[in-house]
């Protein structure tokens, strides 16, 4: 949790939310686990509204509250990953799009945006956005089913039966068996017409939740290991072969069953288990399959290797391996964009070779001696490469010691990841800014559009468009330019955070 | 020590004592101290002397100085020092004969001075002396161009002194090494691509796209950009440099014959570039004083502004 991590969050609270959230958040970030009256005093903000805004940040998973016995009160404390989470959300929409289509990204967003839902709620909030609703509850609900077979949605904690008045806190619990189960169909349909009919006869919407309705959020978790295994699939298309990278996409597929979470590498997978559940479009023949393998266990030594040689051959993905390739890849990529490619070069081959002198690293790098003397010193200064010095002599003379060069990838790894969160923060302040500079812009583009909607004739719409200057006209395509320059931009830099992250949480 | 210049007369029978002293030395090549010969032989010690001083001046036998300062005698070896008829002090003889011992790698002047533990004022003049003379001459090593080392006239600067064919005088010629440089990566790529083409199994494929040393090697002599003849190291010094690079990958391969051989072969990039450098953050020198608010800030930002506008 460092400075720049809380920034990049409070920033996205800030865009996302409003102000008052931003800083009830930005309080539990820097000061850790807190009690409400603290809250409110710290903050300036009214009891009441620092309750709001707990209720909201609590209703999407970003705090989490715990009762400190020894106190004998209250504490909430922030989710910072959960937060991060919101700029993750549309790769998470993407992934899930292209596994199981549009239905089901529905389903996935309305959730996210919401934090928590019920069965019900799910279904009347997607059963909106469908143009042709016959039959769409059944539709929504088979593809929900769909999601939670599969961990990508999860039920929230609910209340215990054991409660009693005197608890402070709710006392929120799930067993692991029930975290994925789901009511029938018919349940489902049940409650969804009680809550109409209490709809139309108590004409107010029904506010209160009942105190056994079943919640549902996103499973974070799962999700960013299905983005782990694209990332180890991606690299493995590109260096070696997309055919073979199917391949892996299959092993990491069968194997996800069977491994437990937070692992560095999947459970060993039989060379027949494989065959079997290969893709039969793919059209891989045992032949074909063997010969894969054998260049995937050469070209890509670090992300698969063979385990064993039962059942024609035992096969495992390396994620904790496979990462810390991708991770010296980025910082790799880092140092050569910044510093040139002869810096890409030494710092390689430091990577590569633990310990090195000098002298060695103008031998092999084949660079000229004052220059490759400049690389090293500057990326030493940046702190990308330590030295350790090793004396000759009792004394510390230097033209007696030993300076041996070399990369701790866990600490630039962390110092790239702290840049990464800052960059992320500068974007979103940018599109924050952006916004605030063209508001007027943005608004009179708003009313005309909705005005443009209502009126029929071609030449009244044209007519009324000229109310909008060419000068006003390009500032608006700059801004928008420039604000989808910047979203790109934050998910390239999001890609960057995600590999890192899950580098140093294998290292750990 | 004896008077090299005086003439000594070779009594017979010395002539046996002088062949069992050569045949002694011979098989102690490490060199004996004139004291450790009179043990092996019965003979008074003054004919040892007498002997050993007779094969000194035929140049038969050399003396040299140990670690200690103590003087072992050896068999000579045919050295430029003593071959010609030099009109040179022993003192210079001694500098000749250190120099002559190294070959080609050259040594310091600082080295002749310790193991000589001639004075340095002396030791400039002997040298001075000796390259007037042609014996020998000075050499700069691209290690450490301050050095000055002298070696024997008639020998070449083996490469380790001089950088071998990357370096043109004290330079090391980046040019040309990028030159040969992007060559290599070009030929390993080339290859690639062919292979790729054709329709061969993964595994033969990946067989195919390795090429040797000696095909690279082979590929550039055939390519005449280079005037001058690269050895197989060297070529393997470039083949390393892509690997350095993440441009290539290497492989040993044993021969039949107990040998290894060096495979390359051209290797993708395993991303495309950092996400975080797609931003004028990644670059910025500024970042940690940037802060929204301050001077430098992300609203205020000169590089976004052109960046958003590209």
């Amino acid at each position: 949790m460092s400075q720049s991590e809380v920034l990049a969050c409070t920033c996205v609270l800030r865009e996302c939310f409003n102000e008052r959230i931003e800083t009830v958040g930005k309080y539990l970030a820097e000061n850790g686990p807190s009690q409400l009256r603290t809250m409110a005093n710290k903050t300036g903000l009214k009891i009441n509204e620092v309750q709001t805004a707990l209720r909201f940040l609590i209703k999407h998973n970003m705090v989490e509250f715990t009762f400190d016995s020894v106190k004998n009160n209250v504490l909430y404390s922030v989710n910072l990953r959960n937060i991060r989470a919101v700029v993750r959300s549309d790769r998470y929409t993407d992934a899930i799009r292209s596994l199981y289509g549009h239905d089901a990204e529905a389903i996935v967003r309305d959730i996210l945006l919401n934090g928590q839902m019920s069965l019900p709620e799910i279904i009347t909030s997607v059963l909106e956005s469908f143009a042709d609703r016959s039959n769409g509850e059944k539709r929504i609900y088979e593809k929900f089913v769909q999601l939670v077979q599969t961990h990508f949605v999860r039920r929230c904690p609910a209340l215990a039966n054991t409660m009693s008045e005197e608890d402070r806190i709710p006392d929120l619990r799930i067993n692991e068996s029930q975290l994925y189960d789901v009511p029938s169909f018919s349940n489902v349909a049940e409650e969804m017409q009680a809550n109409m009919q209490q709809l139309d006869s108590s004409k107010r919407p029904n506010d209160k939740a009942k105190i056994d309705t079943v919640y549902w959020c996103v499973n974070i978790d799962r999700f960013n290991e299905f983005l782990r295994d694209q990332t180890l699939i991606h690299a493995i298309s590109k260096r070696v072969h997309p055919q073979a990278a199917e391949i892996v996409r299959t092993l990491l597929r069968r194997s996800e069953v069977k491994s437990p979470g937070g692992v560095p590498k999947t459970v060993p997978i039989s060379f027949y288990e494989l065959l079997e559940e290969l893709p039969k479009d793919l059209s891989i023949t045992n032949n074909l399959l063997e010969k894969w393998l054998k260049v995937l266990t050469e070209a890509a030594a670090e992300f698969i290797q063979q385990e064993g040689d039962g059942g024609g051959g035992q096969y495992s993905v390396y994620f904790q391996r496979g990462f810390a390739e991708l991770c010296k890849a980025h910082i790799e990529s880092i140092v050569q964009e910044r510093y040139g490619s002869d810096s890409k070069r030494v710092i390689r081959i430091l990577m590569m070779k633990n310990q090195v002198e000098m002298s060695q690293i103008e031998i092999l790098t084949k660079i000229d001696p004052k220059e490759a003397t400049g690389i090293v010193y500057r990326l030493l200064g940046d702190n990308f490469i330590s030295v350790v010095e090793v004396a000759k002599s009792t004394e510390l003379v230097p033209k007696h010691t030993f300076y041996y060069f070399s990369v701790d990838v866990d600490r630039v790894a962390k110092m790239l990841l702290d840049r990464s969160f800052k960059t992320l923060a500068n974007l979103i302040l940018r599109r924050m800014h952006e916004s605030k500079e063209n508001k007027r812009l943005i608004d009179k583009e708003q009313r005309m559009l909705a005005i443009l909607a209502q009126i029929d004739s071609p030449e009244e719409k044209e007519e009324f468009q000229r109310q909008m200057t060419p000068a006003e006209r390009t500032q608006l395509e700059k801004y928008n330019h420039a604000m989808f320059m910047l979203m790109k931009a934050e998910q390239e830099v999001d890609e960057t955070i995600f590999i890192l992250e899950t580098y140093l949480s294998y290292s750990k | 020590m004896s008077d090299m210049t005086v003439e000594v007369k070779q009594e017979p029978g010395e002539d046996d004592i002088q062949k069992r002293i050569l045949t002694l030395l011979k098989e102690h090549p490490k060199g004996l101290k004139e004291t450790e010969i009179c043990c092996y032989f019965q003979d008074s010690t003054a004919e040892i002397v007498r002997n050993v001083n007779i094969l000194m001046q035929q140049n038969r036998i050399s003396f040299h100085l140990n670690k200690d300062g103590g003087v072992l005698l050896k068999l000579a070896v045919p050295s430029v020092a003593s071959s010609q008829v030099l009109d040179i002090d022993e003192n210079e003889q001694l500098v000749l004969q250190l120099i002559e011992e190294v070959g080609n790698k050259g040594i310091w002047r600082h080295e002749i001075h310790r193991k000589s533990k001639i004075v340095e004022v002396q030791l400039n003049k002997i040298l001075k002396n000796l390259t007037t003379k042609k014996l020998i001459k000075p050499i700069t090593s691209v290690l450490a161009g301050k050095k000055k080392m002298y070696i024997l006239a008639n020998l070449e600067p083996n490469e380790s002194v001089t950088g071998g064919n990357f370096y043109s005088g004290q330079q090391f010629d980046s040019e040309y090494f990028k030159m040969l440089h992007a060559m290599c990566y070009k030929f390993l790529e080339d290859k690639a691509e062919e292979v790729r083409k054709l329709p061969l199994n993964p595994v033969e494929q990946r067989m195919r796209t390795f090429l040797s040393t000696s095909d690279v090697h082979e590929a550039i002599q055939n390519s005449k950009v280079s005037k001058v003849e690269l050895k197989p190291q060297e070529i393997d010094d470039i083949l390393l440099t892509l690997v350095f690079d993440g441009k290539a990958e290497h492989v040993v391969r044993t021969t039949a014959q107990g040998g290894h051989t060096n495979y390359y072969c051209a290797v993708a990039a395993l991303i495309e570039t950092s996400g975080l450098m797609r931003t004028p953050c990644g670059q910025c020198p500024l970042l940690n004083d940037c802060k929204e608010g301050g001077i430098i800030s992300p609203s205020s930002c000169e590089y976004m502004k052109n960046w958003l506008t590209f």
